[in-house]
């Protein structure tokens, strides 16, 4: 997994690359790290360009999703496609994160 | 005579005028009409007797069968009913799942099944969420463990100058003699208390070792927790869905199936209903028959009250039932039975009429039509029997009794 942020005023856009699975949680949690140094009031997650996500993948999302709930932003999921929008729908992720 | 004299007073102006001998041909006549009169209206007399005894056995056979095809069509109303009821109760029952004693239509059962799906799910996706906090805290720790580990190889390069200052202490102490004793047992203590300390620490090494697989094994064991590929579940939602929806659709189907059933079964109760109300033309049929027997009564009646007129007048013997028929009377008889087809009834009226002389039609009965009716059932299959393979005596026995009059002529019931 990759990823690239872009910051726009006080909103922060994720573009992943890749598959986000448990092997990616040390640049998942770099990544968490990137974005608590961050003074924004919402996050976008770009996933159109990760082929596939695991359990650990959504439960980094849900950790994130806390992070955002305790630092006060908002976090957005967009851009899922096959695969990886059929996990957000079975999880009701989705709902959950705003997608 | 009593006639010849009536005769004379009505017309002695136009009598007188005529030869006695044509007078006489005259009454002899008039003597043989009034004569016959009173044999045709013995002959009307048995006729309308007959016919009365027959009207009467065609009533009592219409109202039998009446009876009994009445009480067949309501049998027929209480098993459409039994019927109807049944497919109602199928239809209620269709949607509905028995949970020992517990009613759940099939609706919340499927509800129930995707939350219990749904929950499953929930709970995977929070045990990784779980594991997955655990295995962050985890790299804070083997952070700190590093930390710990540098801090360790701090304590052993310091420990290791400690040793080699307390050796160098020892030998200057050495040197000193005897005034450098005591400081040279203190060189020993340091050295003593550096190897205490490289002791230490190699324990502690060896401990943060051990924390330090402990905590990859950690890693490893949450990795196996958390990392779960969803792709079968995701097949398997989607299955069950497919499923459920599948059921739902069949249960609709049959409900609806079981609906129109009973219906149908609803509509056949009222077109049953209706028929039984059509069997109201026999209490119709029944008083015009009646109406019938009374015209025939009056006619018999009259033509008695004539015939006896006509005998006292006429100073003629009576036509006695008792006594053997004229010639006249026989002839007509015959004309009558000849034109009866059913051969019962012919039966009833040789014996009816001719009386005594009912031997004289013997031959005449013989040779009458005794068909007898073909009455088709219908067979568990719900076909008919054919007529033209069935050309036996009566195979069906829907009457009895007074039926059997009616057996011997041509009509076929279906």
């Amino acid at each position: 997994m990759e990823y690239r942020i872009e910051t726009s005023g006080k909103e922060a856009k994720v573009i992943f690359s890749g598959d986000i699975t448990f092997s990616e949680n040390v640049s998942f949690r770099q990544l968490l790290k990137d974005i608590a140094e961050l003074d924004i009031d919402s996050s976008v997650f770009d996933l159109a360009n990760v082929g596939m996500v695991d359990s650990a993948g959504l439960g980094m999302f849900l950790i994130a999703r806390e992070q955002a709930e305790t630092s006060g932003w908002k976090l957005k999921v967009i851009g899922a496609q096959g695969h990886v929008a059929s996990m957000l729908k079975l999880t009701k992720l989705s709902d959950l994160l705003d997608g | 005579m009593v006639l010849t004299e009536a005769v004379q007073r009505q017309d002695n102006s136009k009598t007188a005028l005529l030869p006695e001998n044509i007078k006489q041909k005259s009454e002899d006549a008039l003597v043989l009409m009034l004569q016959r009169w009173l044999e045709m209206d013995r002959v009307l007399d048995r006729g309308i007797t007959t016919a009365d005894q027959e009207i009467d056995l065609v009533a009592k056979f219409v109202e039998k069968n009446t009876d009994e095809l009445s009480a067949l069509f309501h049998n027929l109303i209480e098993n459409a009913q039994s019927q109807t009821a049944g497919m109602t109760s199928i239809v209620e029952s269709a949607s509905i799942v028995d949970l020992g004693g517990e009613k759940m239509p099939l609706s919340d059962v499927i509800e129930f099944l995707e939350g219990v799906f749904a929950e499953g799910i929930t709970n995977v996706l929070h045990l990784s969420q779980t594991a997955m906090s655990l295995v962050f805290a985890l790299d804070d720790v083997v952070v700190d463990v590093s930390e710990v580990v540098k801090h360790i190889g701090e304590i052993e390069k310091i420990n290791k100058q400690t040793n080699l200052l307390a050796l160098n202490a020892k030998i200057e102490a050495s040197r000193a003699g005897e005034a450098g004793k005591g400081f040279g047992v203190v060189a020993d203590e340091v050295r003593d208390l550096s190897k205490n300390i490289n002791g230490l620490a190699n324990t502690l090494r060896t401990r943060i070792d051990a924390v330090h697989n402990g905590i990859e094994k950690g890693h490893e064991q949450l990795q196996s927790i958390a990392s779960l590929d969803m792709s079968g579940n995701l097949k398997a939602k989607d299955r069950i869905e497919g499923m459920m929806v599948a059921l739902v659709d069949q249960n609709m189907d049959f409900t609806d199936k079981l609906a129109a059933s009973a219906e149908l079964s609803a509509t056949l109760q009222q077109e049953i209903s209706s028929v039984i109300q059509r069997f109201q033309f026999q209490d119709k049929a029944q008083q015009q028959l009646d109406g019938i027997r009374t015209t025939l009564s009056v006619l018999r009646e009259l033509s008695g009250t004539m015939a006896e007129e006509t005998q006292d007048g006429a100073e003629l013997p009576p036509v006695d039932d008792n006594t053997d028929n004229t010639d006249n009377m026989d002839a007509w008889i015959n004309s009558i039975i000849e034109r009866c087809q059913l051969g019962e009834m012919r039966d009833r009226l040789v014996q009816n009429m001719a009386l005594k002389d009912s031997h004289k039609f013997a031959d005449t009965t013989e040779n009458a039509i005794t068909d007898d009716i073909e009455l088709f059932g219908t067979d568990s299959g719900g076909s008919h029997d054919g007529g033209g393979e069935n050309t036996g005596p009566n195979t069906s026995q829907g009457t009895e009794g007074d039926s059997d009059i009616f057996d011997d002529d041509d009509v076929e019931l279906f």
